[in-house]
């Protein structure tokens, strides 16, 4: 049945942060779904609510002035308010996620070597060596050459493309069901990005991973996505499938986020409307 | 304007030695945009900071119009040429209010009397957009966005001939990014400036930029009025890069070389 399908279902999701100034309501009410294998994109600026979406299918926002609300159902099951010791069995195993800094995203005074280790027990007793061989396997299927030697450096021995080849294949390993991608190639050079997306689209097609791609950059979205949700403080203001949304785009600001990208034919720079409007207030477009 | 002669540049990195810059030819004139694009480690950012004085070069010369300049600059010498970092988060100091940031390079270059730096740090930030409320906050309480403009304007304070602008906008979001694109296109008339364009997103410079050099390694790899360039790369490696852009219209496909 399509219900079974449905990996990730997130209905209504509210998230606010209690701050000294007052309450800043940064989600409202947003619903996307994910299909088991499906590569859906989250679009928006800066601020929109990209990350913290991310963080809370993860479980990683739990401090004291965090609100939320909603249900994030992942397998059938609602995730949202699970306690941090059922989230460490999901996260790495299920659910993994890469960041936008590979650099950054890995601990600089370990090796790399270790750092699989500590992925590699999250599937289960492992011992060190073995640990190392399913490693250097995992990194030659990614076309590294010299796996040995990566595995024994550490992260700022690696530059940037070989360190987020890195970091896809460590939240690959374990085979999860999902992954969160938050802007995995915007801290890239063009040609290196290409080759992490490409990395990205065989290693999750083989493993029939689905994947929520977050990123600001529509090009990029164009090259990876089917679905795509396009969110603006806190709203989503736009669904659809990629064709449906580059070919037919039906809210304002997802025409302001298309236009706003520099032309290979080289029309000079988009003009801009120096007092937008509240995007937010449009009503949602739905293909 | 800027002749760059047969620079070199050779760096030692323990036993290894890395040739980030190999006889380098060029001549940016006035008013150009002149991109430079390539990957990381190309040497772009080496080439900027021999041109700004922060490296010695190896071998060759740089000349500024008549004058050479070496690694040792005099103040004359070092006002002509301004740099805008990648980063707006770590390029403006954390601790500074946004006054004095902007008001250095004022102060330094003795452009204007210590009396009338308030006046002229308001007129800067109106440049770049920015109302003169802005002058007493700090670097955190601004946007990314609000942080490369700021950047801008202390780039302008010392009215430099020439801007060295290394990925202005790679730090920021597309439709920020285009703002401050159309900014710089605006001061580039104003004040009659000379553009270095240091970037990887061809997108941008195939809007902006005049003339493009791609850097491969070191070495030039193409060189070229930028349309010229766009329509008929002669390099593999440019053709390359054109085609890892990430485009949005179909009919952005049809011009990428095959």
């Amino acid at each position: 049945m399509s219900m079974s399908n449905k990996l990730l279902k997130i209905q209504d999701l509210e998230l606010s942060f209690k701050m000294y100034e007052g309450i800043s309501y940064v989600l409202k009410k947003i619903s996307l779904e994910l299909d088991r294998g499906e590569k859906v994109a989250l679009v928006g600026e800066s601020g929109s609510g990209k990350s913290v979406t991310t963080k809370l299918i993860l479980g990683l926002l739990n401090q004291k002035n965090v609100s939320k609300k909603g249900r994030i159902i992942f397998n059938n099951k609602d995730i949202l308010n699970l306690s941090q010791s059922e989230f460490k069995k999901i996260r790495g195993n299920n659910i993994s996620i890469i960041f936008q800094d590979p650099i950054a995203a890995l601990n600089p005074v370990f090796k790399i070597k270790d750092q699989f280790y500590e992925v590699n027990l999250n599937g289960g007793k492992i011992s060190k060596k073995d640990s190392f061989l399913k490693a250097c396997e995992a990194l030659q299927k990614v076309s590294i050459r010299d796996p040995e030697r990566v595995l024994e450096s550490y992260p700022f021995q690696l530059s940037g493309g070989l360190a987020q080849r890195v970091v896809i294949t460590m939240a690959m390993i374990n085979k999860p069901e999902l992954l969160l991608a938050d802007e995995p190639s915007t801290a890239l050079d063009v040609t290196v990005q290409n080759q992490a997306l490409d990395l990205m689209n065989e290693l999750t097609e083989a493993t029939n991973t689905a994947v929520l791609l977050i990123t600001h950059n529509m090009g990029v979205v164009r090259k990876f996505a089917e679905k795509v949700y396009v969110i603006y403080r806190g709203v989503i203001v736009e669904e659809g499938t990629k064709n449906q949304l580059f070919n037919n785009p039906g809210h304002p600001y997802t025409k302001a986020l298309l236009e706003s990208i520099p032309k290979l034919s080289g029309d000079g720079l988009p003009k801009h409307n120096e007092n937008p409007p509240d995007y937010a207030l449009i009503k949602k477009y739905t293909h | 304007m800027i002749k760059i002669n047969n620079i070199s540049k050779k760096f030692f990195i323990k036993n290894n030695e890395v040739q980030a810059l190999n006889k380098i030819n060029l001549i940016i004139e006035e008013k150009d945009c002149f991109a430079v694009v390539g990957e990381s480690g190309s040497g772009k950012t080496t080439l900027a900071n021999i041109i700004l004085g922060v490296y010695q070069q190896d071998k060759g010369d740089l000349w500024f119009n008549e004058e050479q300049l070496h690694k040792t600059r005099n103040l004359q010498q070092r006002k002509l040429i301004q740099y805008v970092q990648q980063n707006p988060m770590s390029t403006l100091n954390p601790k500074k209010t946004i006054f004095s940031t902007i008001s250095l390079p004022l102060r330094i270059h003795k452009i204007v009397k210590k009396n009338e730096l308030e006046e002229r740090v308001k007129q800067l930030l109106s440049y770049v957009g920015m109302e003169p409320e802005f002058m007493v906050r700090y670097p955190d309480t601004l946007s990314g966005g609000q942080k490369q403009r700021v950047a801008i304007a202390r780039a302008l304070a010392a009215e430099p001939k020439v801007l060295i602008l290394d990925e202005p906008t790679s730090a920021l979001d597309v439709i920020v990014q285009s703002k401050v694109l159309n900014l710089l296109l605006k001061i580039k008339m104003e004040f009659n400036l000379t553009y270095i364009f240091i970037t990887h997103d061809l997108s941008v410079v195939r809007n902006i930029a005049n003339k493009v050099v791609v850097m491969k390694k070191g070495i030039i790899e193409e060189f070229g009025e930028t349309k010229k360039v766009f329509l008929n790369p002669q390099s593999i490696y440019t053709k390359e890069l054109i085609n890892a852009i990430p485009t949005v219209l179909d009919k952005e496909d049809m011009l990428k070389p095959k």
